[in-house]
């Protein structure tokens, strides 16, 4: 995503990321990983509940991603930050999503992952805001 | 529980800023498409 945040402004579009810390250390881990977009933090998991985001369990969180997506699993684990795992706010077990929302506040697109690497490809977010 | 649905209204989400501020995200999609990623977890 980082990589292609101009393709997204290029379309009119903004990206924002949520975590589940608070918005200060969102904004830690945002600099920490050179995030180049905003990054909010919602410590009480309310837009993860709303928008059903589902969790995983021991299987989906250690196996399961190197039997079905090797190449995924191995980015997760390069990328993971020890540190952060442990913050008391955030769930491990949590899976990610995506929604894009349009100008009126519609939703749409909303991808909810059914695994730890399913990630949707950019290409198929930008699909979606050029047909905004 | 709101059952969030594609062509739907996005209901109403609120997050913490960089000062821990609150803030709507409907704030953000109201100046264009607003595509929200929610990560995993921090890390």
């Amino acid at each position: 995503m980082q990589g292609s945040l101009g393709e997204f402004e290029a379309r009119g579009a903004r990206v924002v990321a949520v975590g589940q810390g608070t918005g200060s250390e969102a904004a830690e881990i945002a600099r920490t990983l050179h995030v180049a977009y905003p990054c909010f933090g919602d410590p009480e998991h309310r837009a993860y509940d709303v928008l059903e985001l589902g969790r995983t369990g021991l299987f989906g969180l250690t196996l399961q991603p190197f039997l079905e997506d090797p190449a995924g699993a191995m980015r997760n684990l390069a990328q993971a930050d020890l540190k952060a795992s442990v913050n008391p706010r955030s769930d491990v077990r949590r899976l990610a999503g995506v929604m894009i929302v349009d100008r009126e506040g519609t939703v749409r697109y909303l991808h909810r992952s059914k695994n730890t690497t399913d990630v949707p490809a950019t290409e198929e977010l930008l699909g979606v805001v050029a047909a905004l | 529980m709101a059952h969030v649905k594609i062509g739907a209204p996005a209901p109403e989400f609120w997050v913490q800023g960089p000062n821990d501020s609150v803030q709507a995200l409907s704030e953000l999609w109201a100046d264009g498409p607003l595509v929200v990623i929610f990560l995993r977890h921090f890390g």
